[in-house]
């Protein structure tokens, strides 16, 4: 209390005058003086042992126990022991937790999205959002059909008076191809997929059930809510620029049995489709050409290989003996002689034919 | 071989494999010709190339000195297991303008005049220009092949090949001379007795 006091009196001097600074402390000493003191009739009271202290905090059945000389334990009374425990009484989380909150509805069902994001509960952190709607950002600029992924909460339901073919069809471009997702942050399994016209017209229902299918599998093989987001998010543009590519075509009919959902290499592939079908339909031609396609590097390689081993091939003759001839030891002087002196003859009409020393001998 | 001695000498001469005593060829194009030789004995352990250009006054034949200088000339620097027989000699004539193969007995089986005048014909138009790198390196990769296809002749049917030029394989005709210079066996001496 007197540590208080001197700070309220700091406090104050730094503001009052003077003549003020002395009332101040003039009240300061009156207030330090006033203690807690018994009255006379309560101490009487008190040490006759008709007034127990802390007993109005026991009530009226405990002080009479108190009182008493029973050193039974207090029981509590069924009526009371019965009563429901009212406060500690768990709140209906599920029923708060399933229901999309009054203030949302509008932003989630019948406003134009903001961005291809749409978070209004913020359910992501800051950095997660802007890392999310960064990348739903590339993907718009890389591919044309754009990709909005609406975020709940995993318990939460869709109202049933809304439906994301509604959010599609009121809310966005019906003159552009668009994916629209509602997403259950932590329950991928959850999620909705709708297209506009534009790609629905083109696309197959089997083959949209599977886009959705293959995202939801991406996102399930991680177990925290934000990587799975990523994951479903990542392979769902993935599949979605294989479609574009399909809507991009002209969106003609498409069967259940023509898989639109390429492997790579297929894709690749169906791009040459048509100089290959051309070349198909002359089987001599296209098994000319495969087996030429073949047989050039392997002969080129093998030719490669020989004048390799030809390069460093050591040839060694068998060793031979026969008669000297012209008693020379060593040569028998045969070989050609050729002349170089005329550009304009040929070198058979400049070779030499006159071996005369041999005729000497 | 007595005809040429007297005229070019009964002595031996030391050459060296590759002599430009013309002086024809360049310092810078010593070295490629050298390179080229080499390459050739690597790929032939028994036989070497020499060449020779020469600026010559009045030479009867330069055929007759192709053949006079194989068999005389000693080579200080080709290897002793390459002996004359198994070189070729390429002799260049730069004052007459004409070159000349030579090859010792070693090489009959395997080139002839037709095969030496085509090597010598590939390089014609490089000695017409006075390129003698081009036109040396030209008669040498020819008389390559033709030995290539000549060591795969032989490698067949190496008796007939031999046969062709005069010639017996060495092991055979050592092999004849043992038998001939050693003691009658057991069988021989039967027939005699039988005789």
């Amino acid at each position: 209390m007197m540590h208080k006091g001197l700070i309220f009196f700091c406090i104050l001097s730094a503001f009052l005058p003077g003549q003020d600074l002395e009332v101040a402390e003039l009240e300061l000493e009156r207030e330090e003086l006033v203690l807690p003191y018994w009255e006379d009739d309560d101490l009487a009271a008190l040490e006759s042992g008709e007034f127990v202290p802390g007993s109005s905090l026991l009530g009226n059945i405990a002080l009479a126990f108190l009182v008493s000389d029973n050193e039974d334990p207090i029981e509590l009374d069924p009526a009371v022991r019965n009563l429901p425990d009212t406060e500690l009484e768990e709140p209906d989380t599920e029923e708060w937790a399933t229901r999309v909150a009054e203030p949302f509805l509008a932003t989630y069902f019948h406003e134009m999205p903001r961005g291809f994001l749409n978070d209004p509960q913020q359910l992501l952190t800051t950095q997660e959002f802007r890392d999310r709607e960064g990348f739903l950002n590339f993907h718009a600029r890389d591919t044309d059909i754009d990709l909005y992924i609406y975020l709940f909460d995993a318990l939460q339901e869709i109202p049933p008076s809304e439906s994301i073919e509604e959010v599609v069809r009121t809310q966005l471009a019906h003159d552009k191809p668009v994916a629209v997702v509602f997403y259950f942050l932590g329950k991928p399994e959850k999620s909705q997929l709708a297209f506009s016209e534009k790609v629905t017209s083109s696309v197959n229902q089997a083959e949209r059930v599977k886009v959705l299918r293959m995202a939801m599998e991406e996102a399930l093989e991680k177990s925290d809510p934000s990587s799975q987001l990523e994951s479903f998010s990542i392979q769902l543009s993935i599949r979605l620029y294989w479609l574009e590519k399909v809507v991009a075509k002209g969106g003609g009919p498409h069967s259940a049995m023509t898989p639109l959902i390429f492997p790579k290499a297929q894709v690749v592939s169906s791009e040459d489709d048509g100089r290959w079908a051309k070349l198909r339909k002359k089987p001599a031609l296209y098994y000319t050409i495969i087996i030429l396609c073949v047989a050039i590097p392997v002969l080129l390689l093998g030719w490669l290989g020989r004048w390799f081993s030809d390069r460093r091939r050591v040839y060694v003759f068998p060793d031979a003996e026969g008669n000297v001839l012209l008693a020379a030891p060593h040569a028998p002087g045969v070989g050609a002689v050729i002349s170089f002196a005329s550009v304009s003859e040929s070198p058979s009409s400049q070779k030499s034919e006159d071996p005369s020393y041999l005729q000497k001998t | 071989m007595v005809h040429a001695d007297e005229l070019f000498g009964e002595e031996d001469v030391d050459l060296n494999k590759f002599t430009d005593a013309a002086g024809v060829l360049r310092m810078k194009e010593r070295e490629p010709m050298r390179r080229t030789l080499a390459q050739f004995e690597a790929k032939f352990p028994q036989l070497f190339v020499s060449i020779y250009l020469g600026a010559f006054e009045e030479l009867e034949s330069l055929r007759q000195l192709g053949f006079w200088m194989l068999n005389r000339a000693v080579y200080v620097d080709v290897a002793e297991e390459r002996p004359n027989e198994n070189g070729v000699l390429i002799l260049v004539d730069v004052n007459s303008k004409s070159v000349g193969i030579t090859y010792g007995y070693a090489l009959l089986p395997y080139l002839d005049e037709e095969m030496t005048f085509a090597a010598l014909s590939a390089a014609h138009p490089s000695f017409l220009q006075g390129n003698f790198l081009e036109a040396l390196t030209t008669v040498i990769n020819r008389l390559d092949g033709f030995l290539v296809k000549g060591w795969k002749l032989v490698e067949k049917d190496p008796d007939s090949i031999l046969a062709a030029s005069g010639q017996t394989p060495k092991n055979a005709s050592e092999l004849v001379k043992l038998i001939r210079e050693s003691e009658p066996t057991d069988l021989t001496k039967e027939m005699e007795v039988k005789e």
